[in-house]
């Protein structure tokens, strides 16, 4: 199993007893979790679960927290040690800030130079070559607002990158793309952990995403379960991290996880909507946008992901 | 020509004016960029009333104004970083509470004093035509100061303001720059209100800056714009003062609004012009 690939070797990320709040309200409540080096970890859970919490506890970057993380086995409130790569969520970036790609991208080294307000030619060259290799070269001059959704999240993996991070994190980044940026940006990430790269990343897609990952982590404040989603993926394990009815299928080695239809909802709307309902029945025959958005709601298996993305499957276990 | 610069050549007061006008509006222009791109614009308005207590209470005492705006500004940093660590209220309702109770307690306090009007007039409006040979030095040393910082933080500032989480990445203490960052928002208003006052240095601290977001590519063009708006502003608003007889504090500021406002049309009526626009998505 990949998780267990470097078992000799001292993980690289560890939490002991972590619990982090945010006022009264506690996100992560005693969490003990290791990352061995060179793992591809995925972490999943319901929105509020402590996903983003726990990115952000390995770069020491939770102000109330309990426990001790370490990074390469140096508490993460020190000084750094570990090259770490971040890539945010596209949703929360301020794309209207002033700045081009190329000084975007160099943000990533800042940490090298944190007193230096210029850019250097060879922060410049280094921007430039990651982009290159991201695809996306000859972008440098554009403003960040001038970007699609696709070279947006290439840039900000650029500027993870340009760092030559030994642990790469990254918040939902498929979250916000279409589908095939959203293979590419696997793909990558398959890639660079065949180079040894470590790599953590929060994602709430379980079919399309997590099911594919080598390993996974469930959170919903405390860590449910954690491993190979072929293991882990069951129904009492994710009702227990959505606290949620949700239904797993399994069929040609394919894990379908869907939550079940809500039926009583339909009901629900039809007696409260008598006369939309009636206004629907005076357009039949006549294919009218809504009825399609009906009936691709009350799908049985909601979005079942037959996309073609079962070789993403496989790739990043080899 | 002679209509433009005769009354700065011919008038030491209003040389002395114009050039601590330019010397805040290079502070505010530099400061400025850093509470718009931070979002810091509510505290940064907290902070040019929240000195007035400490100002009034300064006079009352016989000390120097500049002494209790020191002090005012710092008891609202550490009030507003007291109240929203300590209780689950957010930071605007925490800025808020101060900032109306520090303005009621300044104005109560100026009330005691005989010349009640004029006093508080002449610390919200400025009395930028009686600036002393020392407060232009005291303003030059300030503006100096806020470059200097603003230089060599520059990099944790930017990560602080567009994207946090990676300021914990580069090691950057988050707590530390933001403190850092109101402690220059705060000297920038109490070195400022002797010229512009304090009601105005807000305006100084936003006009300027905000025009430069509408126009510029990058940090350093913005604070660049800024600082030129500033300036001309400070030219235009005290020419205004002298020919039309104006509060000149409050023409400096007006004008500084009203070139945003003139650009903001400006943008949008060329955003206009081109439908489809520059972003890609």
């Amino acid at each position: 199993m990949t998780h267990a690939a470097r078992a000799g070797e001292p993980p690289l990320v560890r939490f002991a007893a972590v619990s982090c709040s945010y006022g009264r309200a506690t996100v992560l409540d005693s969490v003990d979790l290791e990352i061995p080096r060179g793992a591809l970890v995925g972490v999943v859970g319901p929105s509020g679960a402590g996903k983003t919490t726990l990115l952000r506890a390995i770069v020491g970057g939770v102000p109330r927290m309990r426990g001790v993380v370490t990074v390469d086995g140096r508490p993460v409130t020190g000084p750094r040690s570990a090259r770490v790569g971040w890539v945010p969520q596209l949703e929360t970036v301020d794309w209207d800030f002033p700045a081009t790609v190329r000084e975007v991208v160099c943000m990533g080294r800042w940490g090298r130079a944190p007193w230096r307000a210029w850019m250097t030619r060879e922060d410049r060259a280094a921007a430039d070559a990651v982009l290159d290799r991201l695809g996306v070269g000859g972008l440098g001059d554009r403003q960040i607002r001038q970007l699609s959704g696709g070279q947006q999240q290439r840039v900000f993996l650029a500027r993870a990158l340009i760092s030559d991070p030994v642990l790469l994190l990254l918040d939902e980044p498929t979250s916000g793309v279409d589908i095939r940026t959203r293979d590419e940006v696997l793909h990558l990430l398959a890639d660079l952990n065949r180079t040894g790269m470590t790599i953590v990343m929060t994602t709430h897609e379980l079919n399309s995403v997590a099911a594919h990952l080598p390993w996974v982590v469930c959170v919903n404040r405390r860590i449910v379960a954690e491993g190979d989603p072929e293991r882990i993926f069951t129904a009492e394990i994710l009702n227990a991290t959505y606290e949620a009815d949700l239904r797993i299928v399994r069929q040609d080695g394919a894990i379908l996880v869907a939550d079940a239809a809500p039926h009583r909802l339909r009901s629900a709307l039809r007696h409260s909507h008598d006369g939309y309902e009636h206004a629907h029945h005076e357009h039949e025959g006549d294919p009218h946008i809504h009825d399609h958005d009906h009936a691709h709601r009350h799908e049985p298996v909601p979005h079942a992901h037959a996309d073609g993305s079962v070789h993403v499957h496989e790739e990043p276990r080899s | 020509m002679e209509l433009l610069v005769s009354p700065f050549l011919d008038n030491a007061f209003m040389l002395r004016a114009l050039a601590a006008g330019i010397l805040v509006a290079v502070a505010c222009g530099v400061v400025g960029t850093f509470v718009v791109l931070r979002g810091l614009a509510f505290i940064g308005d907290a902070l040019a009333h929240g000195v007035l207590p400490g100002i009034a209470a300064a006079l009352l005492l016989g000390l120097p104004g500049i002494v209790g705006a020191a002090a005012g500004a710092l008891a609202m940093i550490g009030g507003v970083t007291l109240v929203t660590r300590r209780s689950r209220l957010s930071t605007d309702t925490a800025i808020g509470l101060l900032f109306v109770g520090m303005l009621a307690l300044g104005v109560v306090i100026v009330s005691r004093s005989g010349s009640f009007a004029g006093d508080l007039v002449a610390i919200l409006f400025g009395q930028v035509l009686g600036v002393s040979e020392g407060s232009l030095l005291l303003q030059a040393g300030a503006t100096l100061l806020v470059i200097v910082v603003a230089v060599v933080c520059a990099r944790p500032f930017l990560l602080l303001a567009f994207d946090p989480d990676l300021a914990d990445v580069a090691g950057f203490p988050a707590r530390r720059y933001h403190t850092l960052m109101l402690l220059l928002v705060a000297l920038t208003v109490v070195v400022s209100f002797q010229t512009v006052g304090t009601l105005l240095v807000f305006g100084m601290l936003l006009a300027p800056a905000g025009t430069g977001a509408l126009l510029a590519r990058r940090v350093g063009s913005m604070m660049a714009i800024a600082a030129l708006v500033g300036a001309l502003s400070t030219w235009a608003g005290l020419l205004l003062s002298w020919w039309l007889d104006l509060a000149a504090g409050a023409s400096v500021v007006l004008v500084a609004v009203a070139i945003f406002f003139l650009v903001l049309a400006a943008t949008s009526l060329g955003a206009a012009r081109h439908p489809v626009g520059d972003r890609a998505r």
